[in-house]
């Protein structure tokens, strides 16, 4: 009893109120229906529990500011994580579906059979494993051809050689960058300029020469003046 | 700008953080392999597990963006690096994870459920209304950064599909495609058939920058049903250079006025159908049409059954796309674009061809959508509850009748803004 009264000791009501040691015994329960707390709630929650969990789903950014209300459903025995694994809960928010799972362990690590399930990444990215599946799609799916037809013309990239931005030249092969701007505008770069990118333009710029090749298009920062002519 | 995903040997997709400070997770910036637990109960732990890269990607803020959702669509080859591993997928190969694992990490539902919203956003390809329909689908879902960017940021997509083989048009957003074959029925030679036919999954908000008939002109998530077509029943027709037109190969290249300012005349449709004028009611939560055209069958065995008048009342189940600010006071036009038989009578026949009804209600300039229903009959059960009814209970009420569509139908031309 003492036990019990030590872990539950820093919890909300909320979360203390799921029977923690009665889970392994029920086979699918919902919990959370009637609280509905809000991610926020979840998030700005001094209790751990809250925290673990709203850390676990990772916040979204949804189409207007609706709360996004969080309920959790526990599956007893489903993930096939081990023997040390005594169930799952997942994590749900409303609007949203399913966002995230957390099991129910009987030791603080994760069981060693579910870490034999779950990939090993070293803590960087290993171009020389990605490399050999970019080289079978070239070689062998025709619908995987990148266009040719419309000569870009003036097309601004990145030198990622020199780092400088430059014209590509016609019919050079390059590779883009898709990701989320983020804040107010860049500044847009003189050309043949030297320049010092943000972080994620930085590691794209490695990550091509690393692919093989020697033009990153970036949108925004190298957008300017890039226009097609189409040759028919 | 499509193009140039197009064009790239290569697209590398930053699939984590919010903007451009956060690096390229697994190249600057080490991916962390540090997964946090709290003890609960008696010696029990609550534990995080490593999130399979399709989590990673589902959950990150480049898959959540507009204008991200046809970078990656257009894209041929996509290296994605997520919080986790590093994903290569290409238009002909499923996902497949730097540590060679080619799939989920959990094989459960969540797993799967993630995977099939990836490959529609990254390598389905297709040409076909209902793949047009799905696009629209998966984009109305896309956070958009502001109102305006709301054709541009699909603008690349569509243009693809429209030089596709067979080509899907679209007006404002709205697929549509012409087909050639003759339709003896109708007199013509060719069908138009067009994605009328979705809901919105939640209360919607309007965009008045696009027509309310178009998913652009509001902000919520839909839900695509099946296509519809246009008839002499239910006639469309375009703004086409200087009037009005029917829809044919030669009117379809819309592609250049969608930049025009929303009072255009280009942004209405010219709808001839026949409209009914109704009053939704709010029961359970919903609003619900009382249909006066249809009426139980008669069946000797059971009508004893049927003295409670409740009992024979049908509803159908109206969803409005913006519940919230509905004006019930104001009439409520509802039409379908399928023909109603009465020949057969037969309720049955009529709704195994998926018909849809439209509801429109008159705005400042001209109608406005304001919500669809599917024909499922609901009764009020003997608890009070709706509950949906066998359609073969129901029959339509025969022409000239009281309350039978032909007596309370007018057909009417209006422009649907």
């Amino acid at each position: 009893m003492d036990e019990m009264e030590d872990s539950t000791a820093d919890m909300c009501s909320r979360c203390a109120s799921i029977p923690w040691d009665e889970l392994e015994h029920i086979r699918f329960e919902l919990f959370w229906r009637d609280e509905k707390p809000t991610l926020g709630d979840l998030q700005s929650s001094s209790c751990r529990l809250c925290r673990l969990i709203a850390y676990t789903i990772q916040a979204q950014p949804s189409q207007d500011a609706r709360p996004q209300f969080v309920c959790i459903t526990y599956r007893n025995r489903d993930s096939g994580f081990g023997d040390n694994c005594l169930g799952s809960l997942e994590l749900w928010t409303e609007p949203g579906g399913p966002v995230g799972k957390l099991i129910l362990t009987t030791e603080a690590s994760v069981g060693q059979e579910a870490a034999a399930r779950l990939p090993v990444v070293p803590k960087r990215v290993s171009f020389a494993s990605m490399r050999p599946y970019l080289e079978a799609c070239k070689a062998s799916h025709q619908s995987c051809e990148p266009e040719t037809s419309p000569q870009l013309l003036n097309l601004r990239v990145i030198d990622c050689i020199d780092d400088t931005v430059v014209v590509a030249p016609i019919g050079c092969s390059f590779v883009a960058l898709s990701y989320v701007w983020g804040g107010p505008s860049a500044n847009s770069y003189v050309l043949g300029s030297q320049i010092a990118f943000p972080p994620t333009i930085e590691d794209a710029v490695s990550s091509t020469r690393e692919l093989g090749y020697r033009y990153l298009w970036v949108d925004r920062y190298v957008r300017q003046h890039a226009y097609f002519i189409n040759l028919n | 700008m499509g193009r140039i995903y197009a064009s790239a040997q290569v697209t590398i997709a930053a699939a984590a953080g919010v903007d451009p400070t956060h690096g390229l997770v697994g190249i600057s910036r080490d991916r962390s392999t540090l997964l946090a637990r709290e003890p609960v109960g008696s010696s029990r732990y609550l534990c995080q597990i490593p999130q399979s890269a399709q989590h990673y990607i589902i959950r990150s803020p480049w898959f959540s963006r507009a204008w991200t959702f046809q970078e990656g669509y257009l894209s041929k080859r996509i290296l994605c690096f997520t919080e986790g591993e590093a994903v290569f997928t290409c238009k002909s190969h499923d996902l497949i994870m730097e540590s060679g694992q080619n799939s989920r990490v959990h094989g459960d539902w969540y797993g799967t459920v993630n995977g099939t919203i990836i490959r529609t956003a990254l390598s389905t390809q297709g040409n076909c209304l209902s793949h047009a329909s799905k696009i629209m689908e998966t984009y109305s879902a896309r956070v958009r950064g502001h109102d305006s960017d709301a054709l541009n940021a699909i603008f690349g997509i569509l243009n693809v599909l429209r030089h596709g083989n067979p080509p899907v048009y679209h007006n404002r957003g709205v697929p549509f495609t012409i087909t050639r074959r003759p339709d003896v029925a109708h007199s013509t030679d060719s069908t138009v058939s067009i994605s009328l036919d979705w809901q919105h999954l939640d209360n919607a908000r309007r965009l008045p920058e696009f027509p309310s008939w178009s998913t652009l002109g509001w902000i919520g998530e839909i839900y695509h049903h099946r296509e519809s077509q246009v008839t002499s029943h239910f006639m469309i027709k375009y703004w086409s250079g200087d009037r009005y037109r029917e829809l044919d190969e030669g009117t379809c290249d819309l592609d250049y006025t969608y930049r025009l300012d929303g009072t255009h005349q280009s942004q209405y449709l010219e709808i001839m159908t026949d409209v009914v004028q109704v009053e939704l009611q709010f029961r359970s939560r919903t609003y619900f049409l009382k249909p006066t055209f249809l009426r139980r069958k008669r069946d000797e065995d059971q009508e004893a059954n049927w003295t409670n008048e409740n009992m024979t009342c049908p509803f159908f189940r109206v969803v409005l796309d913006d519940e919230k600010n509905f004006d019930a006071t104001l009439p409520v036009l509802c039409s379908t674009t399928t023909p109603l038989d009465f020949v057969s009578g037969s309720w049955g026949s009529f709704q195994d061809r998926h018909p849809i009804f439209l509801f429109f209600q008159k705005g400042v300039k001209s109608y406005e959508r304001i919500g669809v229903c599917d024909p499922d009959v609901y009764t009020i059960g003997s608890d009070g509850h709706m509950i949906k009814d066998d359609k073969n209970m129901w029959e339509f009420v025969p022409p000239g009748e009281p309350g039978a569509w032909d007596q309370v139908a007018e057909r009417r031309t209006f422009l649907l803004g």
